[in-house]
């Protein structure tokens, strides 16, 4: 049965009225857009202005984010809901009735085309064929015109608004109070460029040292000190404040040596059981990572299948159980010893009242050294339970292993292993407060530096100037030293004058005795019987001299291959000291030179004023860049 | 193909007819075209209508004029307080056959005319209104043992006077839901008015002509029962009787608040009726939506009561029944 020309009609009234259907739910759900989309937006612009004036954290902007997808969701459902909401089954229709004026002839004329042919009434076909003649063209657009609601400027002016404040600069994070220009410090510390460039090579290398925090943060601090007095922003007191405040950070205690105390003690007493000896070889030169190694390798050969036979597994036993109670034991014998000093300090004391007074000096020298004796048994004492403290947990995994070994080894094994761990820690803490001691050396190093900058600063950084330009390489005018020797016209030695060259007085740094350290603080200052003689002087006739750099100086270079033919140590020191301390040659003799002077300095117990000397010198002969 | 053709042939007839007649009741009537289709449709339905407005506006000019263009008999009662239902349904009187014998004789009372006017109708007693309304009802009079059957059509036309309150007998609402229409008869504009004039004081005189005949009349009231009516369009008819009752949720403010009961059904089975009569009076084959809102007032407003604060205040029927309208949804 093929479609009549009436059912085509029919179809496109009922299309038409399909279409506008839809397009009533479109303008619905524009309506209801428009009524809603403010919420999103008001958001938007609350959002963004509080996100302009406040500069909210990481999670607050996250937050806000979430909200507005949030408010856009909430928009996005309530516009669907209304969008595909099911409308009213003729409300298209009757929209085409109303624009045609036809009276609810395409609703009457759909509702009737619903009914089965064989049920209509002729009065409903005649109502349909009204329809398709009095709505011939029906037109949904017209019918159903989709229409921007009113209210939608107010999305308008609030989207303008949103995009207006996104446009705008971010508030500055808070009112600073404007700094005031820094104002010129009266009396600025300064260094020459030679030292600070030291100490900036030394700040260089801490940074690169280790992931300590509180290391770091004091390299920083230390670094920030060197660069204020290269732009000369501080004067003394602050650099000393602010050298005081690292050192305080640094808190390096006084159990590092009681540490090394401790293990040598340790090492002593492990070093008896030949399986322990290489770890306690290890302990006994600090070397904590091989100790661990050593330790974990006797642990794992406790458990192996080829056990060490029973006279050493006893020794073993003896060995690590008196390494135990080493600790424990030393602080108990310092007690001891210490209660015995008390007793004879009191005895002397007796003594010395009940004797005449002509014995009474003798008597109170006696008093005075028992009370040194004391006083030095009280730091041993100290540094003992300070050690007892630190080897503690190492002690009792030994004497854990010491109480298993002869039953179980390889329960025996499991506490050498955690000793090892212990060990590990101890090895890790003992790098750090290395590199701690190292800092702080640097600081007391700078502090020399400034002291010795305090008076005659300005003629002070003249003669570093010079010296540093001549280690470089370079060359003086004359090669006069104004001066160096001999007194000042006003009566006082002069200070010391740093040159080069054989004969020449070659301590730029003010030694000890030399009467002129400008601080004022230096051992020996104003000692008139320490002065004097400038070390070096005359020393070797064939380099000419002192004032002469220009002079008969043996000035011989070697570029081959070093098959030992070459030039000698005084040969490489003599050429420094004419074309400044560059080169391999010189590295090479410098390196060798320093470490015997560091070895030294470790191994003898040298106060610490004379040590910072030798340092210092070392620290003015360094080999340098060639300009 | 050829039903719909008998289909819209009846329905030309019928507009042709319709168009005839009120042009006759034109040359008689000045204005009142709302009246006048009011009329028609009540004619039409096969029910009566109950008019409102004040005297001498051309109530019983109308009346006499529709019944005279259909042909039609008519009647006038002028109701009064001693009005007897005798008066209007007939009585039996003895009377002398041609043998000279007595036989008891039933005389019919206006009530027995196609058209009848029933003037006034609230100043006769109850007992003599309720002697109409059962005649118009039942569209049969029991006179003793036997029931008489009035001559279709019939069509009863009450008219009652709005101002005058003293000495009258206010339809029951039962009574009044029986009346198919009331309808208010406005008072004429400046141009009817003169035309009026011109027609009533001058030698101006017409006779209305008969353009329909009772035939006529009565398949125009079969054939307007044919007009389909869709499901959506009963369905705001039934929504729409739905809203004039105050306990219905989704009542407008105004009926909740001064509506005492709002319409039966047989005021929906009126609206939807008169919707159908207007379609086909129209050119339409099926009832619209503006049918109904078309028939809602007449058919509705006087079977929608206020209650004292309605009353009191003031409000008018028309003006919830308007409201109604207005907050109804088509769909």
């Amino acid at each position: 049965m093929s479609a009549s020309p009436k059912d085509g009609q029919l179809g496109r009234l009922s299309r038409a009225a399909r279409a506008a259907g839809r397009r009533q739910s479109l303008n619905a759900a524009l309506r209801r857009l428009t009524v809603l989309l403010p919420v999103p937006l008001v958001y938007v612009v609350l959002g963004l202005a509080f996100a302009k004036w406040s500069r909210p954290s990481a999670e607050v902007a996250t937050a806000l984010k979430y909200g507005f997808y949030a408010a856009c969701l909430f928009v996005v459902i309530a516009v669907a809901v209304v969008g595909w909401a099911r409308r009213p089954r003729y409300a298209g229709a009757l929209a085409l009735d109303r624009h045609h004026r036809s009276a609810d002839r395409v609703a009457n004329a759909l509702a009737f085309s619903e009914i089965p042919k064989e049920r209509r009434s002729p009065f409903m076909d005649a109502a349909i064929a009204d329809a398709l003649a009095a709505v011939e063209r029906p037109s949904p657009g017209q019918a159903v015109p989709l229409q921007l609601p009113r209210l939608a400027w107010a999305s308008v002016a609030l989207l303008l608004l949103a995009v207006s404040i996104a446009r705008l600069e971010n508030r500055p994070r808070a009112v600073v109070a404007p700094v005031p220009a820094a104002l010129p410090v009266a009396h600025p510390v300064a260094l020459s460029d030679d030292d600070l460039g030291l100490l900036r090579e030394a700040a260089l290398e801490f940074r690169e040292l280790g992931d300590n925090p509180e290391l770091n943060a004091a390299v920083a601090d230390f670094n920030r000190v060197v660069e204020d007095i290269a732009g000369q922003r501080v004067d003394r007191e602050e650099v000393f404040r602010r050298l005081a405040a690292v050192e305080r950070s640094l808190g390096v205690g006084a159990d590092a040596d009681a540490l090394d105390a401790g293990l040598e003690e340790l090492a002593a007493r492990l070093g008896e059981s030949p399986l322990a000896r290489k770890t306690a070889d290890a302990l006994e030169q600090k070397r904590l990572p091989d100790a661990e190694r050593a330790l974990r390798e006797l642990a794992e050969r406790l458990t192996a299948k080829d056990k060490p036979n029973t006279a050493e597994i006893e020794r073993l036993r003896q060995a690590l159980a008196a390494a135990a109670q080493e600790s424990s034991g030393r602080v108990e014998r310092l007690e001891a010893a210490r209660r015995e000093a008390e007793q004879q300090e009191r005895r002397l004391l007796q003594k010395k009242g009940a004797e005449p007074p002509s014995a009474a000096p003798d008597q109170q020298a006696n008093v005075e050294r028992q009370r040194r004796r004391l006083e030095r048994l009280d730091r041993d004492l100290s540094k003992a339970r300070q050690s007892q403290q630190a080897l503690s947990q190492l002690d009792k995994e030994l004497a854990k292993a010491a109480q298993e070994l002869m039953r179980d080894m390889a329960k025996s094994g499991q506490h050498l292993q955690a000793g090892a761990e212990q060990v590990n820690r101890m090895g890790q803490k003992q790098a750090t407060e290395r590199e701690k001691r190292e800092l702080l050396r640097q600081l007391e190093e700078l502090r020399e530096l400034l002291r010795q900058g305090g008076a005659g600063k300005q003629q002070h950084q003249d003669r570093l100037k010079q010296f540093a330009q001549r280690a470089r390489g370079g060359r003086q005018g004359s090669g006069k030293q104004p001066a160096g020797e001999g007194k000042t016209p006003g009566g006082q030695r002069g200070a010391p004058q740093l040159t080069l060259g054989s004969g020449a007085d070659p301590a730029m740094t003010p030694m000890p005795g030399a009467g002129s350290s400008p601080g004022g603080t230096q051992p020996g200052s104003n000692d008139p019987s320490g002065g004097g003689k400038d070390s070096g002087s005359g020393s070797n006739p064939g380099a000419g001299t002192a004032k002469d750099l220009e002079g008969k100086t043996l000035d011989v270079s070697a570029a081959a291959l070093d098959t030992g033919q070459g030039q000698a140590s005084s040969e490489v020191v003599f050429g420094a000291a004419e074309r400044g301390f560059t080169g391999s040659r010189y590295q090479k003799v410098f390196t060798q030179y320093r470490t015997v002077a560091e070895d030294v300095l470790e191994r003898d117990t040298i106060p610490a004023g004379y040590e910072f000397y030798v340092r210092r010198y070392f620290q003015l002969i360094r080999p340098r860049e060639a300009p | 193909m050829s039903e719909v053709r008998e289909v819209e042939r009846q329905a030309q007839r019928f507009r042709d007819a319709l168009a005839a007649l009120r042009e006759e009741i034109g040359r008689v009537i000045v204005g009142q075209r709302e009246v006048v289709d009011g009329v028609l449709i009540c004619m039409l339905a096969g029910s009566h209508a109950l008019l409102e407005g004040v005297p001498g506006l051309g109530k019983t000019m109308l009346v006499r004029t529709l019944a005279r263009s259909l042909g039609l008999s008519f009647a006038r009662i002028q109701f009064t307080p001693d009005l007897m239902p005798a008066d209007v349904i007939g009585t039996t009187v003895l009377d002398e056959a041609p043998g000279g014998n007595k036989v008891l004789e039933f005389r019919p009372g206006p009530i027995f005319a196609n058209i009848v006017l029933a003037d006034e109708i609230n100043r006769a007693t109850p007992k003599t209104q309720s002697a109409l309304l059962e005649a118009m009802q039942e569209r049969s009079v029991t006179v003793g043992r036997k029931t008489h059957e009035l001559e279709r059509p019939h069509l009863v036309l009450a008219t009652q006077n709005p101002l005058e309150m003293e000495g009258t007998y206010p339809l029951p609402e039962a009574q009044l839901d029986r009346f198919f229409f009331k309808l208010h008869v406005p008072f004429p504009d400046r141009e009817e008015l003169n035309l009026i004039l011109d027609r009533t004081t001058s030698d101006y005189s017409v006779e209305s002509k008969t353009v329909l005949t009772r035939q006529d009349v009565l398949e125009f009231q079969a054939l307007v029962r044919k007009v389909p009516v869709a499901k959506h369009v009963q369905d705001y008819v039934v929504r729409l009787l739905m809203n004039t009752r105050p306990e219905h949720p989704g009542a407008p403010e105004g009926v909740r608040r001064f509506v005492r009961e709002g319409a039966s059904p047989r005021g929906a089975q009126a609206v939807l009726l008169a919707a159908k009569i207007r379609a086909l009076m129209s050119g339409r084959f099926a009832a619209a939506m503006e049918d109904v809102r078309a028939s809602a007032l007449p058919a509705l407003r006087h079977r929608v009561l206020l209650n004292f604060e309605g009353e009191a205040e003031g409000i008018k029927t028309d003006a919830v029944l308007q409201e109604i309208l207005k907050a109804l949804p088509e769909t």
